[in-house]
């Protein structure tokens, strides 16, 4: 405009012909400009998710005039979240791309809740006439909660018997339940119903059928997080003692919910201690999981070793833990003591020596042998020690502890 | 277009070079401080296209124009303007998405067909301009007013809401 009014005032039509373009554009921008400011929603996908898994962080325009051509959106993750495209920049033409493509995907690659910012996002009309441009309020801050992605596991180890009736697996012990045990003369006291005719009658006295009695399992996971030893790289990196102490509890977890126990769980965050009582079903499930997911390395842990509410005696504690400090082995010897069978995961990373800096992995060396007369000491009072390996990795351990019980009870 | 200072950026410095060249080109004396300054200017548009300066380069490159060149219905003059809107659409197109923003082909090709459509008219002023100057249009007054009152008429209209940035309100 300056430069055609410069024109018309010195009389230089060849400078007319210079701002001809300009001029246009100009006429050109002014006719699209929208009449109205269109509105930006954006927002997670999915706010929960597990480790590894993508979800997308999705923009949506609304523009009543559909003047609105070009949008841009340019979105900043932080922390534990990759993103693709790799930078979180995304543009398209709204008239001929539409805003299906106005999305960022987003990974976490570590358990944890992250902070997921909103993205900017930039809408003009032709020519960049009008431009609106979306604050990243902090209020719009969306939680990602992402659940440690369960480690394999499996155990083909014969279940720790607990005192209990009720629950989906077998009993050492007699009684009132649904898998059939054996067939013995019958007894005063014994209900009629469960005379079995055949034996009773190619024998001449009165034999019952006897039943294996169901009951429940206590599974007690007490995840210690006073010490998160090594580097974590998130799951498609190494894994700190944390990693491995969560991805293992979630597995554990899973294991025994499906198996139909009662799962309790205490997790010592640097956020305190946070307990669940014993429970099954898969939305219980769910629960442990965000508690797991919560978990924070602690600096300074204040454990006052009460077990969740509910638990009863003989209870399966398993305590996962890279057994560094003495309170973690306090708390083991313990609940030992308390008549639980307990069983300690060692969570130390296997390559937290084998750190680029010599010096470093020198002192871990030297931390790994002042560890060894603990955990003797710690086996020495009963409790097994195992390192977790994924599947199958307990089994042994668990016999172990199948067979005590089994003697124990047999002794009685 | 995989990024966008590599393509924008760069049309923006080629266009005002594009457009120093032609104004050297139509003119027979040169100011080689001026040049510099519209390449420098250039230069630090093709990086920060959110700043004004974009508008200074043409501004600076018009009057440099104004300046040296005499010939009224130079063709030098559809050139200038060729590598003028080149400089307008490019740093227009530069704003309209964050840095490193990878474009789609319809925007590309959108941004071209409407870069081509505006500079088409210049050579049709040129063609107006030629055949208006034996008329010695520059000594009427009544044209030189009814001119003026175009501009100030277009004025008014595009100041009604043409270039406004807004961005919306906190949440409550």
């Amino acid at each position: 405009m300056v430069l055609a009014v410069t024109a018309v005032l010195a009389r230089r039509a060849d400078l007319l012909v210079v701002a001809t373009p300009l001029a246009a554009s100009a006429v050109w921008g002014v006719l699209l400009r929208p009449t109205s400011t269109p509105s930006i929603h954006q927002a997670l996908a999915h706010p929960t998710l597990r480790e590894g898994q993508a979800t997308t962080w999705r923009v949506r325009l609304a523009d009543p005039d559909s003047r609105v051509e070009d949008v841009a959106v340019a979105f900043d993750s932080s922390g534990w979240i990759d993103q693709q495209p790799a930078r979180g920049r995304v543009a398209v033409s709204l008239p001929d791309d539409g805003d299906e493509a106005l999305a960022v995907t987003i990974r976490p690659t570590r358990w944890g809740v992250h902070n997921v910012n909103p993205a900017l996002v930039v809408a003009s009309s032709g020519w960049n006439a009008f431009r609106f441009v979306s604050r990243r309020w902090p209020t719009n801050r969306q939680a990602l909660l992402t659940f440690p992605e369960p480690a394999r596991f499996d155990a083909a180890a014969p279940p720790v018997p607990v005192p209990g009736l009720v629950g989906a697996n077998r009993s050492p012990r007699y009684g009132a339940g649904s898998e059939f045990a054996t067939i013995r003369p019958f007894q005063p006291g014994d209900r009629l119903r469960r005379i079995h005719w055949p034996v009773s009658l190619r024998t001449g006295d009165l034999h019952v059928t006897t039943t294996s009695a169901d009951h429940d399992r206590h599974v007690v996971i007490l995840v210690d997080a006073f010490d998160d030893a090594g580097q974590s790289g998130g799951i498609d990196g190494r894994s700190s003692s944390l990693d491995i102490a969560l991805r293992a509890a979630a597995a554990i977890a899973e294991h025994y919910i499906d198996s139909g126990d009662r799962v309790a769980l205490v997790a010592m965050s640097g956020s305190g201690v946070r307990r669940l009582p014993p429970a099954s079903g898969h939305r219980h499930l769910r629960r442990l999981l965000e508690v797991m997911a919560q978990v924070h390395p602690a600096n300074a842990l204040f454990d006052d070793g009460r077990l969740p509410r509910g638990i009863r005696p003989g209870a399966l504690v398993i305590m996962l833990s890279p057994l560094l400090s003495s309170a973690a082995r306090r708390r083991l010897a313990i609940l030992s003591d308390h008549g639980y069978r307990v069983l300690a995961i060692d969570c130390l990373p296997t390559h937290i020596a084998d750190d680029d800096d010599p010096y470093v992995g020198a002192a871990w060396r030297i931390e790994r042998l002042k560890r060894e007369p603990h955990l003797r000491q710690i086996r020495g009072h009963g409790i097994a020690v195992v390192a977790w390996h994924g599947p199958g990795s307990l089994d042994l351990a668990l016999r172990g502890l199948h067979h005590h019980s089994t003697v124990r009870s047999g002794q009685r | 277009m995989s990024g966008r200072f590599p393509v924008a950026g760069t049309l923006v410095l080629v266009g005002a070079i594009l457009a120093l060249a032609s104004t050297r080109a139509a003119s027979s004396e040169t100011t080689l401080a001026i040049e510099l300054l519209v390449v420098v200017m250039a230069l630090i548009t093709a990086l920060r296209p959110d700043h004004h300066l974009g508008l200074l380069v043409i501004l600076l490159v018009g009057f440099h124009w104004l300046a040296t060149v005499d010939a009224a219905t130079t063709p030098w003059s559809i050139t200038t303007a060729a590598s003028l809107a080149l400089v307008h659409s490019a740093t227009a197109a530069a704003s309209i998405a964050p840095p490193a923003t990878p474009w789609t082909p319809a925007m590309t090709r959108r941004w071209t067909r409407r870069f081509v459509t505006v500079t088409a008219p210049s050579t049709l002023t040129w063609l107006i301009v030629i055949a208006v100057d034996r008329a010695d249009p520059a000594s009427s007054p009544a044209l030189l007013t009814a001119a003026l009152l175009v501009l100030a008429a277009a004025g008014l209209w595009a100041r009604h809401g043409n270039l406004r940035t807004t961005s919306e309100s906190p949440p409550l």
